[in-house]
Formats: C-alpha cells, structure tokens, sequence
C-alpha cells in the first residue's frame, strides 16, 4: 500500500515537471503570436518537431547510461569512442527528421491550406541545428554528471529530457523565425 | 546472436535493474569497433519519423484553429504540455499494465480485476490534478501577461484539458489492456508493442480531441 502511494507520488511529480516545462514553452509562443500568425504551416510542424527532440535526446540518454551501467564507457568526454557514435548518430537523426517534418509541414500546408511556403523547411532544419546544439552537450554533460553522483540516469532524465525538449524546440523556432526574417 | 551465457544474465540482470532495453544493453557491448553510428541510425530513422509524422497529423487540427489559438492565448500556452501529458500518462498505463501481466496479476475477466480497476483510478488521478495544474497555470500566465481570463472563460479551457485528458486516457487504456492481453497470450514482450502504440495515439488523439474541444466550446 505505502509503496503504491510511493509510485503515485512520483508520477504525479514526474508529470507536473515535464507539464511545467511544456507550460515554459507554451508561454514562449504565446510571447511570439504575431510570428505564428506570420508564419504558415508553424502549428503543424510544432507537435512533431516536440516529439522529435525528446525521443532522440531520451534514446541518447538510455543509450549512454546502458554503457555507463554496462562499464563500456566512462563518464569522460575526450576519447571516448561510444560517445562520438551517440552525438553522431543523434545530430544526424535530428537532422534527417527536421527535413522531413519540414517537408510534410510544407506539403499539408500547400495541398490542404493552399499556402505555399517552402520556409518552413529552412526554419525546421535550422531549429533542428540549434536545438541540437544546446540538448545534445545538455543530455550527455547531465546523463555523465548524474551516474557519477551515483543517481540512475534512467530514472530522472526522461521527465526532465521532455521539459527542457519543449522549451529549447520552441526556442530554436522562434529564434530562426527572429534572426533570418528572410525566411 | 554470439554471447556467452554469463552476459546473457548480466544482460538480464541490467534489463530488469534499470528497465533498460534488451536490445539497448546488447548493442553498447557490439558498439566497439564498429562504426555503430549507422546502425543507431538505421534502427532509430522508422519509428522516430513515424512518431514525429503521426504529431504532424495532430498539427492539422490545431492549424484550421490558428485563429482561435492566436487570439485565447491560455489555449496556446497549453499547447505542448498538454501534447506531451496524454503520451506520458500513455506510457505509464502501458508499463504497469505490462509489469502487472507479467506478475500474473491479472485475471482472464480482467474487468472484474482489482490491479487493474486501481490501475484505471490512479491513472485519472494524475490525469485530474495536472489537467488542474495546466490549466490554472496557463490562465495565471495569461493573466500577468494581460490577457483577461475571466471565470467563464477558465472554466471552459478547464473542460478542454479534463475532457481531452480523459477520453485520451480512456482510449489509451483500453487499447493497454486489449492489446497488452493479446501480446502477452503470443509470449512476446507487451512494453516493445503498448509504449509506442499508446505514445502515438495519445499525440495524435489529444491534438484531435484538443481541436474539436475547442471547436465545441469556444
């Protein structure tokens, strides 16, 4: 019984985290609203650029901390082979899969809405770009800081992974949409 | 697949330690000397752009509602936590109702099951308390940023989040439950099937269920 509640304390404090950083990001676009309404097809894009980022970030993590429990690596940054496959292998799926999402936003856009708006192709691969940058060193620099602590990566990095996901997809957008007004 | 019977346990003992993919832990050892890059990719590349398409198809719905979302700013600030609430919660449902089938917990009328009816109740409770949680949230926020959010107004937008979380999590229930039994009577793994079924269904369902709310009720 007292280990049932234990289990739904921690759900319920897992999931008011990672809502609390979906709401940090909803704040985010509600500040953006003239770039929403501006830019075609960016509603469409939003819920699966959010998803892309968690999974891949989420995988990088399972991935390191099996090697970590499994002692194939080490909690080191310099010379370590598993880590520069994972960060390969997670900017390259980023990658890959903005373009895609970019590419199905653009096309629902123009044969569902009539709007033709090959920009938001740039702006879906350029934001894949920098929130890599920011997630990537975030998810391995924490995954490494927390099994050196003695935590079990596992167990924190999903919730937090997710918040951090959404507030640094949404950011990325909107700071494209910002510096490159060209698109 | 070439392993020794002790890593095979030491595998097992992880898997079950950490909850930890099987095939996760296998191919950390495999990694070395092996460019494995193109293999995460390659095994990762399908699911993550069927998951991100099936989001995508979600995203329909809230761009024919671009207006409506534009001018009730709470309703977008609610946005992606709501998205990703209803695929966690999907997650949740689908683990422990695996861990309950493989703890032979639940029965063959799993209805009339008491695991499962307090699975039920504890995953609407949480479904509750952070639909509350989102909702005033959101309406504080709007409110500091001047949006008047008058009671009627966080009434309806508290509807819109209960409603869309709970048929969600009801779906997301039942298909757990259904296809979790169906899974496990084949002798295969629940988890590898339930997680990435309910995830995509409550991302693409709670941005459909979110859009028609709002077309309904504001």
């Amino acid at each position: 019984m007292e280990s049932g509640r234990k289990q739904f304390e921690e759900e319920v404090f897992v999931e008011i985290i990672s809502a609390t950083g979906g709401i940090f990001a909803g704040s985010m676009l509600a500040l953006s609203i003239g770039k929403i309404e501006l830019l075609p097809g960016l509603l469409i894009l939003l819920p699966g650029f959010l998803e892309m980022r968690g999974n891949i970030s989420g995988s990088l993590s399972a991935r390191l901390s099996a090697a970590l429990f499994l002692k194939y690596t080490k909690p080191k940054i310099k010379n370590n082979f598993l880590l520069k496959e994972n960060v390969i292998s997670a900017v390259a799926l980023a990658l890959i899969v903005s373009f895609f999402l970019g590419a199905v936003a653009f096309l629902i856009s123009y044969y569902i809405f009539g709007i033709y708006s090959l920009s938001i192709i740039y702006i879906a691969m350029i934001a894949g770009i920098i929130s890599n940058l920011i997630e990537i060193p975030v998810t391995v620099l924490t995954t490494f800081w927390l099994f050196r602590h003695g935590h079990d990566p596992n167990n924190v990095m999903g919730p937090y992974l997710t918040a951090l996901g959404d507030i640094v997809s949404v950011a990325s957008i909107l700071a494209v949409i910002a510096l490159f007004p060209m698109l | 697949m070439n392993i020794s019977h002790r890593l095979k346990k030491k595998i097992h003992h992880l898997h079950k330690k950490h909850k930890l993919h099987h095939r996760t832990i296998f191919y950390m050892r495999k990694g070395k000397n092996l460019h494995f890059h193109a293999r995460i990719i390659k095994e990762s590349i399908k699911i993550l752009i069927l998951a991100s398409l099936i989001s995508t198809i979600g995203g329909i719905g809230l761009q024919t509602l671009q207006q409506k979302l534009v001018e009730i700013i709470p309703l977008l600030i609610l946005l992606p936590a709501l998205n990703h609430m209803t695929g966690s919660l999907g997650t949740i449902v689908s683990s422990r109702f695996a861990t309950d089938l493989y703890l032979g917990k639940v029965t063959k009328s799993w209805w009339k099951s008491k695991i499962v009816n307090n699975l039920l109740k504890s995953i609407m409770k949480i479904a509750f308390i952070t639909s509350f949680y989102i909702s005033i949230l959101s309406a504080a926020i709007s409110v500091y940023r001047g949006f008047p959010v008058d009671m009627l107004l966080f009434l309806k937008i508290l509807l819109i989040t209960l409603a869309t979380t709970t048929i969600i999590v009801s779906i997301v229930f039942f298909i757990s439950v259904i296809g979790g039994i169906y899974i496990y009577s084949k002798k295969k793994d629940p988890n590898n099937f339930l997680i990435p079924l309910t995830t995509s269904v409550a991302d693409l369902g709670s941005m459909v269920v979110y859009s028609v709310m709002i077309l309904i009720l504001i």
